[in-house]
């Protein structure tokens, strides 16, 4: 019976990515053709001939109606194909394989960088919430949480990069992981810099989940079979708090690729972000939108694997099959 | 029967730790961000009527000019002062803060109560498109009008809105329809009061302190978000001021002038800050289940 | 000769607040001595002091000695090894005590193996022993389940058997059946009853619940707004002997519930 309702609950919770992705597809495709004049138009400027425009129209598929073009889009997707960019006439896979090896390993490195960091610190400033490291720790996520992402990163590279020449201020080796030390030397700040600001957000829930499992009655009774204070805490704290941290590991999860996107541009790096960037200055439609609809699909996916953490973690949810 | 003595009970004051009646009224928190937020709105509305100089004029001064004498702040590469342009900034800042926050507020509202108050289906719909949006990041959202409507101030305050009522929206849903199965809310329904009369009457009061929270902090996201989208070209486009396009501007020249790179970023914290504190505040003041140490 | 001595314990916040005021009674080797009061009158409060399990910001003077020791005076680690080995403790609410993300057989079996080294078999098979101890008799079964899918008394069974786990000397019970249906609160007197006659623990039990105290207890704490009022006996309390704030309590449950007069004692 219980592994009937798991297994129901685990099809329910795919088919609703799937509506959810699709829905995603749409949106994006839609609000992206909703451009004054046409795509094509757009990505030729100003000065073209009616005829240069015509040729490029029919080359691109822009002379078909919308629906025609998002069919056409869809059918590629799930064949694998991710459309053709309008500015460089590469394949989008292409350039998207060519630019995952700089934020991957920032956006996964920064991640578990912050778990690190903000778990046992979060932990720890709930244990002690009333003395000096609590009220520290508090202050600090009070205050990192208030700084803009691409801040931190312009003060680091201010201090570690221009002023104490201990890192590289920006860029990537020419040859990639190539050259693995420069590479890594050129992702430390990306790293630390996204990771300072994640851990900010993640210190705060961690120490209130841990707060909310010191509060419940058993504890108090672990404490009254003789159970010392972290006994107790381990005893009880890693599976009942390992439910909220998860839900919030899932978000910042998302939240190390977005940052990323956004520290690659302080960074100079040849990522999918300053890809994001330049294409949307381009306005090259088929490379932000499958570059939108990418990174909109790993947080959905994330959602689902966050939710199935949570049903293998909490017997409540599992062997009721428990709406939330 | 057995809890006879019970009804005898006298309530003593609860015993952990009640909270002094002066410190629930004014937390800290509420104190420190409205003082913070304060200080820049003050900024903010002085910029409007006066400052130092004009707001888009270049050479008002010397090139990259350390703070000081006529020029608080400094100058940038252009020789612009760049205290006119943190206070232009201020304003600009909380313009977006308020118009996100308005733009969320009403739709997220609408829609919310709509989800919790009416038929299955409209809730059924809602909680799916919130859903998806609510994953949808809110930097994507900017990227996808941008690409289509340019960068603008405008546009920024769409994303960040339509972003912010999804939050909005599913924190309202929730609020009404605990609020619906009250028992005195039923009492007021079977004593005929309308559907009308009760959204108004004992929903909406009710949902208030917790939207109020919830909005004050999409207005810190809002600026930073404002910040990011600025700060990569994305947001609000010269001549009108922007502390994330000031910081964009500064990244060139800040080996010689490191001030043009910390003044703006401290601009955003102090707001940031300012109101995420100021939705701390307000939830210890109105939330009587909240202890005074977290 | 008393095996736990409460002597003179105060309890202050740290706004200087006095919470508990010279509180003082004890209880010997296999006596049942009953703390009744009103919600506020701080006879949870002794409890959790005595076991020095005071929320934090709170601080207890006085003396608190079981078999002479004060355990008021040790360190945190001594007080450690006195907790569920020397006194434990049962608590109101089951539901909330117990941990609902842990079997029973987890639970129980922690503190077994914790005072008792015992390996993870035979602390499964202590938890049965205790489960059949606390009469509840489809051992397996409860053992394997989590404590939201039992009932209510059975809950309040396992708490018991949980406390019980490390053969304490002393049991202190915290309104142990306020949360119980009427049926089911007689059932686990009977059993706190059948518990203390089998181990020869000295129990104390907190309530505002006069007719509970009536059926379980001989000796009698009346509390009232932090101190005590009186020590007394149950049948001198029910014959109306002794303060008359004791007697405003008798009357009152009496008048919404029938007490055993004293001549059916």
């Amino acid at each position: 019976m219980a592994r009937h309702l798991l297994t129901r609950s685990l099809l329910t919770r795919v088919a609703s990515l799937l509506v959810s992705l699709a829905l995603a597809a749409v949106v994006v495709f839609v609000v992206l053709r909703l451009l004054p004049g046409d795509a094509a138009g757009a990505s030729l400027g100003v000065g073209t001939t009616s005829d240069q425009l015509e040729g490029l129209r029919a080359e691109l598929g822009t002379d078909q109606p919308v629906p025609v073009q998002l069919g056409q889009w869809v059918a590629g997707l799930v064949q694998g194909d991710l459309g053709t960019s309008f500015v460089s006439r590469q394949p989008v896979a292409d350039l998207v394989a060519a630019r995952l090896p700089v934020t991957l390993p920032l956006s996964l490195a920064a991640f578990v960088l912050a778990v690190l960091v903000s778990v046992p610190l979060g932990v720890a400033a709930a244990v002690w919430r009333r003395g000096p490291l609590g009220v520290v720790v508090s202050a600090l996520s009070q205050l990192g949480v208030a700084v803009p992402v691409f801040w931190v990163g312009v003060l680091l590279v201010l201090v570690l990069a221009l002023q104490l020449g201990w890192l590289p201020p920006g860029g990537f080796p020419r040859q990639g992981w190539g050259d693995p030390a420069a590479a890594v030397r050129a992702l430390v700040l990306p790293v630390v810099t996204v990771a300072i600001a994640m851990s900010a957000v993640m210190v705060r829930y961690v120490r209130s989940a841990t707060l909310d499992v010191l509060d419940q009655d058993y504890v108090r009774t672990a404490r009254s079979l003789g159970y010392g204070r972290w006994a107790a805490l381990r005893r009880h704290g890693l599976r009942n708090g390992a439910a909220p941290v998860v839900a919030i590991l899932g978000i910042e999860l998302a939240t190390s690729l977005l940052g990323a996107v956004v520290i690659e541009n302080v960074f100079a790096l040849p990522g999918l972000g300053t890809l994001l960037l330049d294409s949307v200055e381009a306005r090259d439609l088929p490379v932000v939108q499958a570059l939108v609809l990418g990174l909109t699909a790993v947080v959905l996916v994330v959602n689902v694997g966050v939710d199935l953490a949570q049903r293998a973690l909490d017997p409540r949810l599992r062997l009721t099959g428990g709406a939330r | 029967m057995t809890t006879g003595v019970e009804d005898l009970a006298v309530r003593e004051p609860a015993v952990t730790g009640t909270p002094h009646a002066r410190a629930r009224r004014w937390p800290p928190s509420l104190v420190a961000g409205a003082v913070l937020v304060g200080l820049v709105a003050v900024v903010g509305l002085v910029a409007l009527v006066w400052t130092p100089y004009p707001l888009d004029v270049t050479g008002s001064g010397p090139r990259l000019a350390p703070p000081g004498g006529d020029f608080p702040a400094g100058t940038d590469r252009l020789g612009r002062d760049l205290l006119t342009q943190l206070m232009a900034g201020a304003a600009s800042a909380l313009l977006v803060a308020a118009a996100s926050v308005v733009v969320a507020g009403t739709l997220g509202l609408v829609l919310g109560v709509l989800a919790a108050a009416t038929t299955r289906w409209a809730d059924t719909v809602l909680v799916n498109t919130v859903d998806v949006l609510i994953a949808f990041p809110t930097l994507l959202l900017a990227m996808l009008l941008v690409t289509v409507r340019g960068a603008s101030t405008a546009t920024a305050i769409a994303a960040i809105g339509i972003s912010g009522a999804a939050v909005i929206a599913r924190v309202t849903r929730i609020t009404v329809a605990r609020v619906l199965r009250e028992d005195y809310v039923t009492a007021a329904t079977a004593s005929g009061t309308g559907w009308w009369g009760t959204i108004t009457r004992h929903v909406l009061p009710n949902v208030a302190p917790t939207l109020l929270v919830q909005l004050m902090l999409l207005a810190g996201g809002a600026v930073l978000a404002e910040s990011a989208l600025s700060y990569l070209g994305l947001g609000t486009p010269p001549p009108a001021a922007s502390w994330g396009r000031m910081l964009r501007e500064a990244q060139s020249t800040m080996v010689v002038a490191p001030w043009s790179a910390i003044l703006p970023g401290l601009a955003i914290v102090v707001l940031v800050l300012g109101l995420n504190l100021l939705g701390d505040g307000i939830r210890e003041r109105t939330d009587p289940n909240l202890r005074g140490d977290r | 000769m008393s095996l736990l001595e409460v002597d003179g314990l105060t309890v202050r916040t740290s706004d200087g607040r006095t919470l508990l005021d010279g509180v003082t009674w004890d209880v010997a080797a296999g006596a049942r001595l009953g703390i009744i009061g009103e919600s506020g009158s701080g006879k949870s409060m002794t409890a959790l002091a005595v076991l020095g399990l005071l929320p934090a910001g709170m601080r207890a003077t006085g003396h608190v000695r079981l078999d002479g020791t004060d355990l008021l005076a040790l360190p945190p680690r001594r007080m450690d090894a006195v907790r569920g080995a020397q006194v434990a403790m049962v608590f109101q609410e089951p539901l909330t005590a117990l941990d609902p993300l842990m079997t029973v057989g987890r639970q129980i079996s922690g503190p077994v193996r914790l005072h008792q080294r015992l390996s993870r078999t035979a602390a499964r098979e202590e938890a049965a022993r205790l489960l059949r101890l606390v009469q509840i008799d489809d051992t397996e079964r409860v053992l394997g389940s989590y404590p939201w899918q039992l009932s209510g008394g059975q809950r309040q069974r396992v708490s018991l058997a949980m406390a019980l786990a490390c053969r304490p000397r002393v049991l202190l019970a915290d309104e142990p059946t306020t949360a119980l249906d009427v049926t089911v609160q007689a059932e686990v007197l009977e059993l706190l009853d059948d518990v203390v006659e089998r181990t020869g623990l000295a129990l104390v039990l907190v309530t505002h619940d006069l007719p509970v105290v009536a059926r379980v207890a001989q000796d009698l704490v009346v509390m009232r707004d932090g101190a005590v009022v009186e020590r007394t006996t149950v049948p001198r309390a029910l014959a109306g002997d002794g303060a008359a704030y004791t007697r405003e309590l008798v009357d009152a449950a009496r008048a919404v519930t029938a007490l055993p007069t004293p001549e059916a004692r």
